[in-house]
């Protein structure tokens, strides 16, 4: 029987050596291979082949007119971006954010898919390539202001990208950036800033949404909460729309002051600009100390008034001022309203026939001595007709000489002011808000510069109305 | 051949002498050498020896009439001798005993047990390990033919069997189960069994009501021997290798036994089962005198099995009857996520003390530990990986008009349907870029117990009429339960986190330690203890006389469960999860009786009858024990009543039994766990996380049992058995609804005349077995099922089923589609045909013996069970997922096998 032991003792070993079922021991697969090898495949193409193009996304963005009919790209074409949203939370759902840079992004467009926990693919400042050919540019509710990228025609809108379609279309680099937000102040947000990542400084909730959840529980879909912060003298308001299958959808909003930083984007019918959170954890306020706007006693002088009263239209000619066409050959010029009996100073392309293949216009200021004064605030008026891809920019300089010759040379730095966008109505004038400019001295020059051209596209009309600065 | 052979002897060597007795030499068959250690007895009249180192026996003062002579040894075929006695002695003379060729069957049987499909409770419950060493036609027919086809005695799941060994219990204390795995791939070892169906005196225990099984393992039982067996197979494992070594017992007064088996395979029927494990087995015993023997045992059966899933008719229609959504390809290897691990290792110690001839006080201990880990894919913070998931279906696309997307679906699930594992670490390192945790993990489910068991058992013959039994036992469990990180697939831990939960805080696992990130062998989501303890009585007395034997029988119990909460849960702020639960504590009693009456030596009449009340299990004690301390509202006992009937014909041609059988159960509780959508009283759109819970479950088993034994030549034998049985639920119960996020609803589900999901409640099976003299054999039987009925969902059947969230019916409610919506599915029916076949040969001293069974020969495809999914708990929700041309949310099935085999060779030295 010794013999019988060694035979057993002998098969425990052999069974235990033969070790050839695999049930936990799996160690980490190289992963994203293949895609890579399709996005070097992609890159040699643009970088190789004639018909094959990377499109900015704000030109990509410019081939839609929001409320037109979806369209299908046909050509080889290929968008690139930085993932900025995360469906993580629950607050995005099928849909991401891609904007044009990492830092000071100027562009932002949605891509709209079927895939929930998209974040764990394109997570948070991802490059993501994604090759447009057969894939649509529209909005997901025609209308809404959001253009996004769809996998497929509804009708006008575009339906989501389908998961076969994440496959062909959706590559990513191995790069994955940090995101910087783009500093914003509440004014200044309007449809260009959909789509971007930005953080806006010394906010608080009103007194309406303090102490609330994120989200209202009698609300199927999303809440929007209203949060405020100090522009010179007056409170601004900004909404924050939270869907209720957001994770933090509980959580109680803060009565505290600090940091909000979120996804510029739209209600669902697009008639609002809001603020979409990635994470709660993005909502800093901890400031106990909440903020309370100038009071405009305070500035009892004006250092520039000007209100276009003068009768006769005509190009405009104020004394100091000047009035100068860069490019092409319109001018700033005097206009009423024939219904309100307003004057004011106006610009535009649209009746001037001139087959300019170019026009930049300067109405700049006299120069204002900022030296004498501890805090000054610029405001004005503007207006629009016609309003298309002409666009209109408010500048300021210090080193300007007050020679035409030397506008084009000068440093013109942009000013934060809010312009008439193009989707409002051409009846209305919007206030410029008050835009600080103590942290400017010497002697300033505030510039209109408008640029456009004769093409029916960019042919839009300005008007320019109340440009004030008042000091004290 | 054994009938032919005795009949030979029988007429050839009658002599005749003025007393009643009779003599004879017990010899094998092959090795023509006598036996010693057979028993012989004549069954009526409680007489019996054993044959001496000649093999020869006498048996003396016998009564005149009819009788039963049986001759038995371990390891070979019983003979029943059938002799009358009139004033006249017999000699038999030679009598050849037959090696028993139901230790190949055996062998064969032991992987239908080794499949332990039992994923998470449901119909796959198998009792075929319970049923395997009765000599019982119907019941060996059970075993062998129907138990593929989770056919259940007498409709009752296998917690109302009792497995033993040594004399200890070993079914669990969660569910009442035998976990057969801790014992696996030990055939040869375990193979000393001894069962006692339904409600037969155990000499052991009181026992369930389908039956006790003891496992004697120790080693001085064990027969002598090394017994070397290699097997093949594609049922659940591909190979197994088996070595047994027994010493006997010895000279000085010691035996040995040691087994150890490997059985692995990477998938066996179902695509992506792997299985793996290792079996050992010690066993020494010391006779320390005549009267002491001590025996030490260990079985260690650390081993891990791959599970299969229950699919949709979809899913079988596309990916046919294999198909199993856990695994997916992982650098070209299966991968399966839901692996269950048992590694409890079982140290005996027991003390057999003859205090003299008539009694026995037999003292046992026994401590088992170890750990059963269930894993699968966590995804808190990903998307449900599995291919098969509702959304991913053709189905799903068709139901929403995209017939060109459902089409893209349907050739994505035909080419791949699995898992994807390279997107799930994707996920994780993508997340890790961003200093997230993973999206996906994989996670354990852990039930680490520690059960400690001590009892002594004394049995007595009182005198030859009589016998004693009596049995104190006490048994004490120590549970810790929680889910493991057992592997982050690439992430930089997981946040233990509740995505369900309504506030931060309800989306807390742990109050005490929030937003906790979770590494590999850390606890996560719940963590808690439990603390059973139990302490049982059991008495009985045998009584045996010569027209009637019978016995009576009685147990009484307490019973405590006690949860110990270690998580503060975020949703049962408080004591209400943390610590100690309140104490459930049950006594509970038992009593049963039977007689045998013998009409003739040949015709018998056994009549039983038994009453017992159960305790709740642990499952059953807690409404939602992974996250709270709450037990069961109104939680009663389960109360059992059972009574069978059996006609018993034993005649030298035929052996026959009838048996008809009625069993109540009242106050059952069951707790289930799903996900369901459409709850009235929760508005919208009613979709919540909950725990089910039914109390006040009656249900009625009756039918009948027939088995039948034909020699109808020396080679061949016929076998014929059926049971014709009827299992209905018999009353509405109360059906609880529990969740985080709502208030307990009670309901009424009106169950009542469903039939129960217990498998074929109608099984016939026809056979013979050949029998060659030339050692080979084979047999074939054709078996028939049918009544195989879905599980119905009892949420379905209450009035959430047709009010709105307003509480009055819906609008649009039409009783005539309800009654059509909510109509039993009947499985068909279906046959399938086995084969079984084997040859032995002695070469010198070594015995070769090869065996071979094909499983379902024609390959019938047949589902042997099913539940609806309860996720559609509504009129409308039901009426729409059911107007869609394939349901989305259609009740899910397992299918049988299709044709399968087993090949085992052995060795005997």
């Amino acid at each position: 029987m010794k013999k019988g032991i060694k035979i057993v003792l002998l098969l425990i070993l052999a069974g235990f050596l033969a070790n050839c079922v695999n049930d936990d021991s799996f160690s980490i697969p190289n992963i994203g291979e293949e895609e890579n090898k399709a996005l070097t495949e992609i890159q040699d193409n643009i970088e190789n082949n004639a018909d094959w193009n990377l499109i900015s996304i704000s030109d990509l963005k410019n081939q839609f007119t929001s409320g037109s009919d979806a369209f299908q790209i046909t050509s080889n074409l290929v968008v690139k971006g930085y993932v900025i949203s995360s469906d993580q939370n629950g607050n995005f759902f099928r849909e991401f954010y891609l904007q044009d840079s990492p830092s000071n992004p100027t562009s932002g467009i949605k891509v709209a898919l079927n895939l929930t926990n998209s974040y764990n693919k394109f997570n948070i400042g991802r490059e993501v390539y994604i090759y447009l050919k057969d894939l649509y540019v529209g909005e997901v509710n025609s209308g809404d202001g959001v253009t996004s990228i769809g996998g497929k025609l509804d009708d006008n809108e575009i339906d989501l990208i389908s998961e076969n379609q994440i496959e062909k279309h959706l590559f990513r680099s191995e790069n994955t950036e940090i995101i910087e937000p783009l500093l914003v102040t509440i004014p200044e947000i309007n449809q260009n800033y959909i789509g971007l990542f930005v953080t806006i400084d010394e906010v608080f909730f009103s007194e309406n949404s303090k102490g609330k959840p994120y989200v209202d529980e009698n609300d199927d879909f999303d809440t929007q909460r209203i949060f405020k912060s100090c522009q010179a003298f007056e409170y601004v308001d900004f909404t924050l729309e939270t869907s209720s299958f957001a994770i933090f959808k509980n959580e109680i909003l803060p009565s505290s002051s600090g940091t909000i930083s979120g996804i510029v984007s739209k209600t669902f019918n697009g008639d609002k600009i809001v603020l979409a959170l990635n994470t709660s954890n993005d909502v800093t306020l901890k400031n106990s100390e909440i903020c309370t706007p100038l009071n405009i006693d305070d500035f009892p002088l004006t250092l520039l008034n000007e209100e276009f009263e003068e009768a006769t239209r005509g190009n405009i000619n104020i004394a100091n001022w000047t009035n100068y066409n860069q490019e092409g050959s319109k001018y700033w010029n005097y206009e009423e309203d024939e219904t309100t009996l307003r004057r004011f100073a106006e610009i535009s392309a649209y009746s001037f026939v001139s087959g300019d293949q170019s026009i930049i216009s300067w109405l700049i200021t006299e120069s204002v001595n900022l030296d004498t004064t501890t805090e000054e605030y610029l405001s004005f008026e503007t207006s629009n007709s016609f309003a298309n891809g002409s666009e209109l920019e408010v500048l300021i300089s210090t080193d300007w000489n007050g020679d035409n010759a030397s506008i084009s040379t000068s440093n013109w730095e942009k000013l934060p002011a809010i312009i008439v966008q193009d989707s409002e109505d051409f009846e209305n004038w919007i206030f410029s808000s008050y835009i600080n400019l103590t942290s400017y001295s010497g002697s300033v020059y505030i510039a209109f510069k408008y640029t456009g051209s004769s093409d029916e596209e960019f042919n839009g009309t300005y008007e320019l109305d109340n440009i004030k600065i008042i000091a004290k | 051949m054994k009938k032919f052979a005795l009949l030979f002897y029988l007429f050839a060597t009658f002599n005749f002498f003025s007393q009643n007795s009779v003599k004879g030499i017990v010899k094998n068959n092959v090795t023509e050498k006598p036996l010693q250690n057979v028993k012989v007895s004549i069954k009526n009249l409680s007489l019996e020896t054993f044959s001496n180192t000649n093999g020869t026996f006498l048996l003396q003062n016998i009564l005149d009439g009819n009788y039963l002579l049986e001759i038995k040894l371990k390891g070979f075929e019983t003979q029943n001798l059938p002799l009358e006695f009139s004033g006249k002695s017999i000699d038999l003379e030679t009598i050849f005993l037959f090696e028993d060729i139901s230790e190949d069957i055996d062998r064969s049987i032991i992987t239908i047990t080794d499949d332990e499909l039992n994923d998470d409770g449901n119909s796959a419950d198998n009792i075929a390990g319970l049923l395997q060493s009765s000599k019982d036609i119907y019941l060996r027919t059970a075993a062998f033919e129907f138990s593929s086809s989770f056919f259940k005695i007498r409709g009752l799941d296998s917690e109302n069997g009792t497995v033993l060994i040594n004399g200890m219990e070993m079914n669990k204390l969660y569910d009442g189960r035998p976990q057969w795995s801790n014992w696996g791939g030990l055939n040869d070892a375990t193979r000393n069994q001894n069962f006692t169906s339904n409600l037969n005196a155990s000499e052991y225990t009181f026992g369930g009501f389908l039956g006790t099984t003891n496992l004697n393992i120790r080693a001085s039982q064990q027969s002598a021997g090394i017994k070397i067996s290699y097997a093949s197979s594609n049922r659940s494992y591909s190979h197994r290798i088996m070595a047994t070594y027994s010493s006997g017992l010895l000279a000085n007064n010691w035996a040995y036994s040691f087994s150890a088996s490997r059985r692995f395979g990477n998938e066996g029927f179902n695509d992506g089962t792997l299985y793996k494990a290792n079996s050992f087995l010690a066993s020494i015993d010391k006779k320390l005198n005549d009267e002491h023997l001590l025996s030490f045992s260990m079985i260690y059966t650390p081993n891990s099995r791959g599970k299969s899933s229950p699919n949709t008719q979809e899913v079988y229609d596309l990916k046919g009857i294999k198909y199993n959504e856990y695994w997916g390809n992982q650098d070209g290897e299966l991968h399966n996520s839901r692996i269950k691990k048992v590694e409890e290792p079982i140290f005996m110690l027991n003390h057999d003390w003859n205090i003299n001839e008539k009694s026995i006080l037999n003292t046992n201990v026994s401590y088992q530990f170890g750990k059963i880990g269930n894993s699968r894919v966590d995804y808190n913070f990903g998307t449900n990986p599995s291919a098969a998931y509702y959304q991913k279906l053709p189905s799903y696309h068709v139901s929403r008009g995209n017939l060109d997307e459902a089409y893209v679906a349907e050739q994505e699930f035909l080419k791949d349907g699995q898992i994807n594992w390279l997107r799930l670490y994707d996920a994780n390192v993508t997340n890790s870029i961003n200093g997230i945790g993973a999206a996906y993990i994989i996670s354990q489910d852990r039930n680490d117990d520690k059960l400690f068991t001590i009892n002594t058992i004394f049995s007595s013959k009182i005198n030859h009429r009589i016998t004693f039994t009596s049995k104190v036992e006490y048994k004490n469990l120590f549970s810790e339960n929680y889910a493991l990180v057992q592997d982050l697939l690439g992430g930089n831990g997981y946040l233990d986190f509740d995505r369900f939960g309504n506030s931060a805080d309800e989306q807390q696992n742990d109050l005490r330690n929030p937003n906790r990130i979770a590494q590999v062998g850390d606890r996560f989501k719940y963590n808690y203890n439990v603390n059973s303890s139990v302490i049982n009585g059991f008495a009985q007395a045998q009584f045996s006389y010569r027209k009637i034997d019978f016995f009576l029988s009685g147990k009484i119990s307490n019973t405590t469960h006690q949860r110990e909460g270690l998580y503060e849960n975020g949703s049962f702020p408080g004591d209400e999860s943390y610590g100690k639960s309140e104490k459930s504590s049950f006594i509970n009693f038992g009593i049963k009786s039977g007689a045998t009456y013998k009409i003739t030596g040949r015709k018998l009449l056994n009549f039983n009858i038994g009453y017992r009340t159960k305790s709740p299990t642990i499952k059953n004690t807690f409404s939602n024990i992974r996250e709270n301390n709450r037990i069961v509202n109104n939680l009663e006992s389960e109360k059992i009543i059972l009574t069978d009937i059996s006609y018993i014909i034993r005649n030298p041609i035929i052996t026959s039994k009838i048996t008809g059988y009625y069993a109540v159960i009242k106050d059952a509780t069951e707790i289930s766990f799903y996900y369901a959508d459409g709850i009235s009283e929760i508005g919208g759109d009613g979709n919540a996380f909950v725990q089910e819970i039914l109390t006040g479950i009656n249900k009625t088993h009756f039918g009948l049992e027939f088995g039948l034994e034909a020699q109808v030549t020396s080679a061949i034998n016929l076998k014929a058995a059926a049971n014709i049985g009827q299992y209905t639920y018999t009353s509405n119960p109360n059906l609880q609804l529990t969740s985080d996020v709502f208030e307990d609803i009670n309901l009424t589900s009106n169950l009542k005349n469903y039939k129960l999901a217990t498998g074929p409640q109608t099984a016939y099976s026809v056979g013979f077995d050949y029998r060659d003299p030339d050692f080979w054999w084979f047999g074939a039987t054709a078996n028939f099922f049918s009544n195989i009925y879905v599980d119905v969902a009892p949420l379905n059947r209450t009035e959430n089923f047709y009010l709105d969230s307003d509480g009055l019916p819906f609008t649009d409610y039409d009783e005539t589609i309800a009654k059509d919506l909510l109509y039993q599915e009947k499985f068909n029916d279906y046959m399938t045909v086995n084969l079984v076949g084997g040859k032995s040969w002695k070469i010198g001293d070594y015995y070769v013996g090869l065996f071979a069974s094909v499983n379902n020969l024609l390959g019938e495809e047949y589902k042997t069970g099913g539940f609806e999914q309860a996720r559609n708990s509504n009129y409308r929700t039901l009426l729409e997922d059911k107007s869609n041309e394939k349901q989305i949310f259609g009740p899910k099935y397992w299918y049988g096998r299709g044709t399968t085999y087993f090949l085992n060779l052995y060795l005997r030295i």
